[in-house]
């Protein structure tokens, strides 16, 4: 077992980055690369360090847990108020076994999906068009902004007169909510591209689609990435919404169920859930968010 | 010095500017009245000819260089490359910008890359990126982002992007302003040799007199007639000395001494 090899342990993807440094090479500099070559940063996130953070960010969970805990059975609050956490669990169990718990967590996350997808696209679609357009900003940007400032649970009422309670009602009042924050941050950081690197790289004969794949894309990408998170979390926010105000399936129906019903164990299933759900669509964005940064290197837009 | 780069065999083209004027439209708030900047510059760059532009800040040396490379139109008059004029974005020419301007999240090869011509194959591009590093002493950093080398490394990045254009005009808007001392002798001394290896027609916008006299062949003194208004060609001084030259010459001691007074510096 004296073979093993390290190097695949490194996590490195076939990227198109063949200069790219990795990070703690220690061993390679004791072999005998140039002493004074300077020290590059590394740009890759140190697994250990990822690892770390994981077992950190648990720490506040698990005190809550046992807080939560100790509360509920020590007759600080009553059953009815704050259930034992071992009651959720079994809450969970029995909604689990009877089929009932898939149900709603397909059905939101479906929702979730597709309106976020909607609302996402349209609003990296008009942000792009805003921002790379002076003409686009002055024609559709004040219009766009009105919109904005009408409280998007504003136009509940209707859509349920246009179309309906069914699923697409939902689906648009998510897209309406993942819409804003990417159009509002793509349209933003477009406009505020470095004119200089603009400028150099027009100098250089470089336009139109060539350009904005060369410096606008890149130079916005890490502000659509976290336009894209804040969508996520809209995008679940006005789900909930949406099913609180006339569901027969979802968490958020699961919420107004167990309020009429008197069965806090449920409310707070459905709330753990949808922070579960939501942490881990926000996982997802975030290997995306990783990588951008692989691909482009981790910068900022100014 | 290693061999010269193989694919710099381009021809050095003559820059004319005729009757150069610009005039700015009036500041937002401010009067209605445009800003005229710069007025009637006339001169010529010969073929392989280093000409400096030197004068005071805001005078225009910016807005002249970029009328050359189609960065800004020139309000009248106009400025011509090998006889044909400048309409918009020139390929002919490239330009080395007064800050890097290189893209922080691409390599040093891949800034470097961004000034290749198009329609160039990639394994040539590649040939070429790599002999220019080389030219110009980043070939052990071609994998460094911008923000991992120095600011010298970064105007040499710059400079080696604008030569892999193969210009036949290259324009150099105060190149080695921000540098220090030390780095600043040694970009000048650089910039002799790429010149030597490869003799294109050189402009370059400079503040510093003893820079403009150690590397020209000639030296355009931009200024302002009356003080105020449009700024001019007030002199148009040849400095009749080979290169390589010695920065302690007598003779460029003298020409500086005149340049400063011209320039309104008291010795
Ligand atoms: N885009 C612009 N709009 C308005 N005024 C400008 C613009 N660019 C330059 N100017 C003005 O023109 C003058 C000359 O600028 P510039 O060519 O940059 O000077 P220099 O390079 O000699 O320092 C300055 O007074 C500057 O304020
Ligand atoms: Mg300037």
């Amino acid at each position: 077992m004296t073979h093993q090899s390290e190097t695949t342990e490194q996590g490195r993807t076939g990227g198109p980055d063949p200069d790219g440094v990795r990070p703690g090479g220690a061993l390679e500099n004791a072999q005998g690369a140039a002493p004074d070559a300077p020290h590059p940063t590394p740009f890759r996130p140190r697994r250990g360090r990822g690892t770390a953070a994981a077992g950190l960010g648990l720490i506040i969970p698990v005190i809550l847990l046992l807080l939560w805990h100790t509360l509920s059975s020590n007759g600080t609050f009553t059953p009815a108020q704050l259930p034992e956490p071992a009651k959720v669990l079994s809450a969970g169990v029995e909604l689990a076994r009877r089929g009932d718990l898939w149900i709603h967590v397909a059905i939101s996350t479906q929702r979730v999906f597709w309106g976020f997808l909607i609302g996402a696209g349209l609003g990296l679609a008009l942000g792009a068009w805003i921002g790379l357009s002076r003409w686009a900003s002055m024609l559709a940007g004040p219009s766009i902004g009105a919109l904005r400032a009408v409280p998007s649970l504003a136009w509940v009422p209707l859509l349920l007169l246009w179309i309906g309670i069914g699923e697409n009602s939902k689906v648009t009042l998510v897209a309406i909510g993942a819409f804003f924050p990417v159009y509002t941050t793509v349209s933003a950081a477009l406009q505020h591209v470095d004119r200089q690197w603009i400028e150099a790289a027009r100098s250089f004969g470089i336009n139109g689609l060539r350009l904005f794949t060369t410096v606008q894309l890149p130079a916005v990408l890490p502000s659509v990435v976290s336009g894209l998170r804040l969508a996520l979390a809209q995008g679940w926010l006005f789900l909930v919404a949406a099913e609180l105000l006339g569901a027969s399936m979802g968490l958020g129906f699961l919420l107004t169920d167990s309020q009429d019903n008197g069965r806090t164990d449920r409310l707070l299933l459905a709330i753990l859930l949808l922070a579960i759900l939501g942490k881990l669509t926000d996982a997802l964005l975030g290997l995306f968010e990783r990588w951008t940064q692989r691909r482009w290197g981790a910068v900022s837009s100014t | 010095m290693s061999a010269a780069p193989a694919a710099t065999s381009t021809t050095a083209a003559e820059v004319d500017f005729r009757g150069v004027g610009k005039a700015f439209p009036a500041a937002r708030g401010g009067g209605s009245e445009p800003v005229r900047v710069l007025e009637d510059v006339t001169f010529t760059a010969r073929p392989g000819e280093i000409v400096a532009v030197v004068g005071p800040s805001g005078c225009g040396k910016s807005t002249l260089l970029r009328a050359a490379a189609g960065l800004g139109r020139a309000t009248t008059g106009g400025v011509g490359i090998d006889g044909s004029p400048v309409r918009g974005i020139d390929p002919r020419c490239a330009v080395a910008f007064q800050e890097p301007r290189l893209l922080p999240w691409r390599s040093v090869s891949a800034n470097v890359s961004l000034g290749l011509p198009r329609g160039l194959p990639r394994a040539a591009g590649r040939q070429r990126v790599s002999e220019l590093l080389e030219l110009v002493g980043l070939a052990g950093h071609a994998g460094h982002r911008p923000a991992e080398i120095s600011g010298g490394m970064a105007q040499r990045a710059s400079l080696a992007r604008a030569l892999a254009r193969n210009p036949r005009v290259l324009l150099l808007d105060e190149p080695f302003g921000a540098l220090d001392a030390l780095t600043r002798l040694r970009m000048q001394d650089l910039l002799l040799d790429i010149h030597v290896q490869d003799p294109t027609t050189v402009l370059l916008v400079t503040h510093d007199v003893e820079e403009a006299l150690y590397l020209s062949d000639r030296v355009v003194v931009l200024g302002r007639p009356e003080g105020t208004g449009p700024a001019g060609i007030a002199e148009i001084l040849d400095v009749d000395l080979p290169r390589p030259r010695s920065r302690e010459d007598a003779a460029l001691a003298r020409m500086r001494g005149h340049l400063l007074g011209l320039l309104g510096v008291e010795r």
